[in-house]
């Protein structure tokens, strides 16, 4: 029982020094807000996005370690099964850091990180998971526009990247591409969680998904893909459906963001 | 002992309450005027699939403050639900009669049922009183319980619901029915609306048999 | 009725869902799997438990000769791999058992399969199966929608004996299937297959690369060509050249041969043909009802056939898609090599090969013919250009395409002795024939070579092509040289 208080103090502790820093917004690219058509979900209509900052790059194990070290409940073997599957942090040697390829992989983006540690991590940096909104629509930008949903090449190289099994040591998150926001990474790194990952009626039987199942999900708006030409959007959407809140996956990080200015949070 | 963990649980919430700090000032709860419920049972050890891992609190539709660890120590049917709802939340409660309808062999005190809302902002639980009163739901065996957006949003990820708000208040989301052990790990799932619900009892009365 | 249906199907689905749910989970899962064996007990306690043999393309597991239904466990592991499509061409692959096609699985009628699905921890991409010998939802496909690094279970009774197709079914579908993830599975009747002497696995697919068939490098996925359904490769067994070669497929004279054939798609409809043989026995799309005497059988994207043959006559047997440009400049081409002794009766090989030479053939001289103005060569690389033509058309009849000529009846011009000595000489044999004996690379050789009717340019052109090609000594032959040498060489 101590120890739980003294954890808690711990936690305690260490979000309270994240949220002093909270103000210095160095590593967060300011995403304009604007309307774009997700691929599911608002029935082919433009849905609008409001601005948020958004973190440059993805969270990285040196990063990762950092908080696992503050927050021992998140080390490898504390994690409750609940919150974070047995492949949890599966690519650390240490219970509480990299380890053996460190050199490798400190700058890389972590993986093997459920939902509920994706989440823990950014509330603790004073900043949230991003929807999935937010994360499609900073996605849909190229090196040099802030929609590059039409750009043949910028899509081809999305799809490419997507068909390719995963490298034996993902690369640092600064080589990656640097999009129109600042943002480095979102394709062609690693797959990320959002906070509304289970926010599609989406089942994993995708040929059944273009019709909603009365009986399965209640719901008004249609689940049918707004662009069934979009391969990559699909891919995305169906690696999400396949997860569970505590799965971690080898090739699946995150990153966070953080509201603009005012926070005032419209409830109806 | 029993003030001791009493005391204990009490501090807990305490400091809870200073955790949801790291989700942002908002977060302070408001409910702590009105009576806190501490868990019906004597173990604390919860297991490592628990939903009652969840610190999170919540109010019931007496307005009580409550850790979902209360509900620890009987086998529970749970269900999301939003009272405004006007398809299938009145059918996943039918489905839950359907099934209590089965159960009539069993003890009542063995089995719970919990309802909690998708809709939190709507669904405060003077609301949900009246929804458990609207649709005679025995007070004794059903708990509705509400939350902060965020803490339904982790429970509903742990029940593998799937569900979205729109912009115009309704909520798309699946429809399912959990069945949990005493010890609040997930046994048994029913999906769909007017499912054939013998699995599910079958999976209850198992679980009653161990015990 | 349509409520029980439609009940059945929810509680499937919800099964599927809610073991994909705790696979992952530690604590939670024996409960569970204790909690739905129990439910089931009754059925499987009578079963023995059989692990299934599962086999790499050509091979084929062995033949069920159990008489009762099994417990039967698959086990299948999804991993996404860059391999060979052609040589010097690579292509990312996303596999079932780590080759296309995927695994073979063989099971019996009434056989309760306990099949798991395991998606490798490297795999970029979720991924399920969907199992054309699966009665339910989605044939396992809502069932088995399993993340990176996860495994999934369920369980399903083989009812219909068949040879069926599996793929994957995950969004994008046709992006998965184009990239190689489909299969077999051959649900043998309870009374088994006839007995054969050979068994093999063959599946067709096409694959849609950025790059034309043969563009070297790790050719990425090209979706406009996916859409178009206008393969850059179409092979069979998931490479150009799997099964020729050292990979051809083999069988004895006298042997029965039994094809497995698949076809993954995503687009295409195959023509199933071996060049040389007929199939004496085909099972339609892979059904019960058996076709004597076939010759093509149609394999449907997401079909099968089972086609049978005995082995009569040795040799080599080509099996293609006989639609033939996708054997020949697709990659759908593979090979059978019988052995064994021959029986001349059933096939004698060539008895005889004859000179044909009928009146008013290109060698007879057409009166006043009005020959269209001829291309004039202004350098020796566009006499070689012209020459080739002339040679296609008036010498290679006899001298053959790579003028290597044929023994005992018309001489070689590669490396020809008689040629490279005398280049004046072989101008006079093209403007005005020959006849009579000549030794050629010490062959002799007696025939007839007609008077060409050909301009003096014509023949600098072609005589100048022979002489830079097959390893002959080289040089251009002028239109003075031409003029004079046929006055000097006159017979």
């Amino acid at each position: 029982m101590i120890r739980r208080l003294l954890t808690a103090f711990l936690i305690f502790g260490t979000c309270g020094m994240a949220m002093a820093q909270k103000s210095t917004p160095a590593n967060l690219a300011q995403v304009k807000g604007g309307t774009f058509v997700p691929l599911y979900g608002s029935n082919g209509k433009a849905v609008s996005v409001q601005g948020f900052r958004m973190d440059k790059y993805p969270v990285t194990n040196a990063e990762y370690a950092a908080f696992v070290t503050k927050n021992p409940k998140w080390k490898k073997h504390a994690v409750k099964k609940l919150f974070a599957d047995a492949n949890y942090l599966r690519h650390w040697t240490s219970d509480s850091n990299v380890g053996k390829n460190a050199d490798k992989l400190s700058n890389s983006p972590v993986v093997n990180v459920s939902w509920f540690a994706a989440k823990a991590y950014c509330e603790c940096q004073g900043k949230r998971l991003p929807s999935i909104n937010e994360w499609e629509y900073a996605a849909l930008a190229s090196e040099t526009k802030a929609n590059a949903s039409k750009d043949a090449k910028f899509y081809q190289r999305s799809l490419d990247w997507y068909s390719q099994p995963n490298p034996k040591y993902l690369p640092p998150v600064q080589q990656s591409f640097r999009n129109y926001y600042g943002i480095y990474g979102m394709i062609g790194l690693v797959w990320e969680w959002t906070s509304d990952f289970n926010s599609n009626m989406l089942i994993g039987e995708s040929r059944a998904n273009s019709s909603l199942d009365r009986q399965l999900f209640c719901g008004a708006g249609a689940t049918g893909a707004s662009d069934v030409q979009n391969y990559v959007a699909f891919m995305r959407y169906a690696f999400r459906s396949s997860l569970k809140a505590n799965y971690t996956v080898g090739n699946l990080g995150f990153r966070c963001v953080q509201d603009v200015k005012n926070q005032a949070i419209a409830k109806k | 002992m029993n003030t001791m963990r009493k005391y204990t649980t009490a501090t807990l919430l305490l400091l809870a309450i200073v955790l949801g700090a790291c989700q942002g000032e908002q977060s302070i709860i408001k409910a702590t005027e009105s009576a806190t419920l501490a868990p019906t049972t004597g173990s604390t050890e919860i297991s490592e699939m628990s939903l009652y891992n969840l610190d999170s609190d919540w109010q019931n539709q007496n307005s009580e403050t409550l850790k979902l660890q209360y509900l620890q120590g009987k086998v529970q049917l749970v269900a999301m639900i939003y009272t405004s709802c006007g398809y299938a939340c009145p059918r996943i409660v039918a489905d839950l009669i359907r099934i209590e309808a089965s159960l009539k062999e069993v003890k009542r005190e063995d089995v719970g049922i919990v309802l909690v809302t998708m809709d939190p902002a709507w669904d405060t639980p003077e609301k949900l009183s009246a929804f458990a009163k609207e649709n005679n739901l025995d007070p004794d065996r059903y708990k509705l319980l509400t939350s902060k957006q965020e803490n339904i949003q982790e429970l509903a990820a742990l029940l593998n619901m799937k569900y979205k708000m729109s912009p115009d208040g309704e909520i798309a989301h699946s429809n399912i029915i959990s069945v949990l052990n005493a010890k609040g790990e997930i046994i048994h799932q029913q999906e769909g609306l007017g499912a054939d619900p013998n699995e599910t009892v079958n999976a209850i009365k198992g679980l009653l048999h161990k015990i | 009725m349509k409520m029980s249906t439609l009940s059945k199907v929810v509680q499937l689905t919800a099964i599927g869902i809610y073991s994909l749910g705790l696979l992952a989970s530690c604590s939670s899962q024996a409960t569970t799997a204790d909690n739905k064996a129990s439910t089931e007990e009754a059925l499987a306690k009578e079963l023995p438990v059989i692990q299934a043999e599962l086999t790499d393309a050509p091979k084929v597991p062995a033949p069920i000769t159990r008489k009762h239904a099994a417990k039967v466990v698959v086990k299948l592991e999804v991993s996404e791999v860059v391999k060979k499509m052609a040589d010097g061409v690579d292509y990312t692959f996303w596999t079932f058992g780590g080759s296309v096609p995927g695994k073979f699985i063989r099971i019996r009628q009434n056989d309760e399969v306990e099949f798991h699905l395991m998606n490798h921890p490297d795999s970029k991409n979720p991924h399920n199966i969907d199992l054309h010998a699966v009665t339910g939802p989605g044939g396992g496909a809502a069932s088995t929608f399993t993340a990176p690094g996860h495994e999934t279970i369920f369980n399903f009774k083989a009812l219909n004996p068949g040879l069926y197709v599996y793929h994957c079914a995950t969004a994008p579908v046709g992006m998965h299937i184009a990239n190689g993830m489909y299969g077999l599975i051959l649900v043998e009747p309870e009374e088994g297959l006839p007995k054969v002497d050979k068994e093999y696995y063959i599946m067709q697919g096409d694959f849609y690369t950025k790059g034309a068939f043969g563009a070297p490098g790790l050719q990425p996925f090209d979706m406009e060509k996916a859409l178009d359904e206008n393969p850059s490769y179409v092979v069979f067994n998931g490479s150009v050249g799997s099964l020729t070669g050292d990979k051809a497929l083999t069988a004895k004279v006298g042997e029965t041969v039994r094809l497995f054939v698949g076809n993954g798609g995503p687009n295409l409809i195959s023509s199933f043909h071996v060049i040389g043989e007929i199939f004496d026995n085909v099972y339609t799309e892979g059904g019960t009802k058996v076709h004597s005497n076939v010759q093509t059988t149609l394999v449907p994207a997401g079909g099968s056939a089972i086609t049978e043959f005995k082995a009569d006559v040795p040799g080599n047997y080509v099996l293609v898609d006989h639609s033939i440009f996708r054997a020949f400049n697709k990659g759908a081409l593979g090979m059978i090599k019988v052995e064994g002794g021959e029986n001349k009766r059933l096939y004698s090989g060539q008895i005889d090969d004859r000179i044909y030479q009928p009146e008013g053939s290109t060698v007879q001289e057409m009166p006043q013919s009005a020959t269209p103005k001829a291309m004039v060569a202004s350098n020796k690389n566009m006499r070689i250009e012209l020459g080739k033509t002339l040679y296609a058309q008036n010498c290679q009849a006899c001298h053959q395409a790579e003028g290597q000529g044929m023994k005992g009846a018309f001489p070689p011009l590669a490396k020809s002795d008689f040629l490279n000595s005398d280049l004046n000489r072989a101008i006079g044999v093209v403007a005005h024939g020959l006849e009579g004996q000549i030794k050629v690379n010490g062959e002799v050789y007696n025939s007839t070579m007609p008077k060409l009717k050909l301009t003096d340019e014509e023949i600098a052109n072609v005589i100048t092509y022979v002489v830079n090609n097959w390893g002959n000594k080289g040089g251009e032959v002028t239109l003075d040289q031409v003029k004079k040498a046929k006055a000097t060489y006159k017979h």
